[in-house]
């Protein structure tokens, strides 16, 4: 006797991947967890879907996450728990446009570093604080030990960038 | 402080390499984070081309850190060349004061005979992540990381990204 039961999968509604917003909520109805999971998946795809240079920055992320130690052949520690939370709070509260300059890469020291590709200002992102320092036009910009919070540095990211 | 090494300055007319994790690569560009001195540490480490030794160094190094290889090419690896004159040329300022500071290419070869290690120095002492300095006539106290972040960003626009091929 045919097991039916056990070939029952839910299929999503639509094919992975989706080019556009009513595919992605169709697809989010279809899944079965949670209605507050569904809402970080939402928002999680309406970025990937809408806002590919800010998706870029939270894949980043999700990559950086997952070092090891000595993921730089010089004893490099894996990038700390706070840190990933504050550049995590900081692209929940980010628009696309925030990221089309940004670069983010891994400090050996459990830490992260941000890039902008347009000034080549410099952030240095820790757990409780940052540091930047920028030079545009010839004049230095700059200050350490900022206390952090997602709008500070996000402020700071769009007056540097 | 100073440590004791050889102490041998590498001449300014030398290009040093920093060897590039993959990390530090973003969209084919440099990030400072590859000039991020290690907690404890006083120097960033980099190779002489110059010492007969450089590429069984680096390859050396490459086996024993394949991921340093550049993308799925396993004959290639990525570095920073930096010319020991202008790394010696970085000056930071505060305010208007150029500060006593030493950017200094140093042999470091008790390991591996083309190893260097870029210093930077206060009053000619080695200045590490976290310190807080007491500086000028005032004592005023000064971050560490402050300078080192300066320094840092001369660092990247010196930087010359070259993929080399074994």
């Amino acid at each position: 006797m045919e097991d039916n039961e056990s070939t029952i999968v839910a299929e999503p509604a639509v094919t992975y991947p989706m080019t556009s917003y009513a595919e992605l909520m169709a697809y989010i109805h279809s899944v079965h967890i949670t209605r507050e999971d569904k809402e970080k998946v939402a928002r999680r795809l309406t970025i990937e879907v809408t806002q590919p240079a800010l998706a870029e920055a939270y894949e980043r992320v999700d990559h950086l996450s997952m070092l090891r130690k000595d993921w730089d052949g010089y004893g490099a520690l894996p990038i700390s728990p706070k840190v990933l939370r504050n550049i995590k709070a900081t692209l929940m509260i980010s628009d696309n446009a925030d990221w089309l300059h940004w670069s983010i890469s891994p400090d050996s020291n459990a830490t992260l570093g941000l890039q902008s590709t347009k000034h080549n200002t410099l952030i240095s992102l820790g757990a409780q604080e940052f540091s930047y320092y920028a030079m545009i036009d010839g004049k230095e910009y700059g200050e350490s030990h900022v206390s952090f919070s997602p709008e500070k540095l996000l402020s700071i990211m769009r007056e540097f960038e | 402080m100073k440590e004791n090494n050889t102490n041998i300055l590498v001449p300014s007319e030398e290009d040093v390499a920093r060897l590039l994790s993959p990390e530090w690569i973003v969209k084919g560009e440099l990030q400072h984070t590859a000039f991020i001195l290690n907690a404890g540490e006083s120097y960033i480490s980099v190779n002489r081309p110059a010492i007969d030794s450089f590429e069984e160094d680096v390859l050396a190094f490459l086996n024993k850190h394949p991921y340093y290889h550049s993308g799925d090419k396993t004959n290639s690896y990525q570095c920073a060349i930096l010319n020991v004159g202008e790394v010696n040329n970085i000056s930071v300022a505060q305010g208007d004061t150029v500060m006593d500071i030493k950017v200094e290419v140093e042999a470091r070869d008790s390991h591996t005979k083309s190893h260097a290690g870029i210093f930077t120095r206060v009053h000619n002492m080695n200045i590490k992540n976290g310190q807080t300095l007491k500086y000028g006539p005032t004592s005023e106290e000064i971050s560490a990381d402050t300078i080192l972040l300066h320094v840092r960003f001369q660092l990247l626009a010196l930087a010359k990204l070259e993929t080399h091929f074994l």
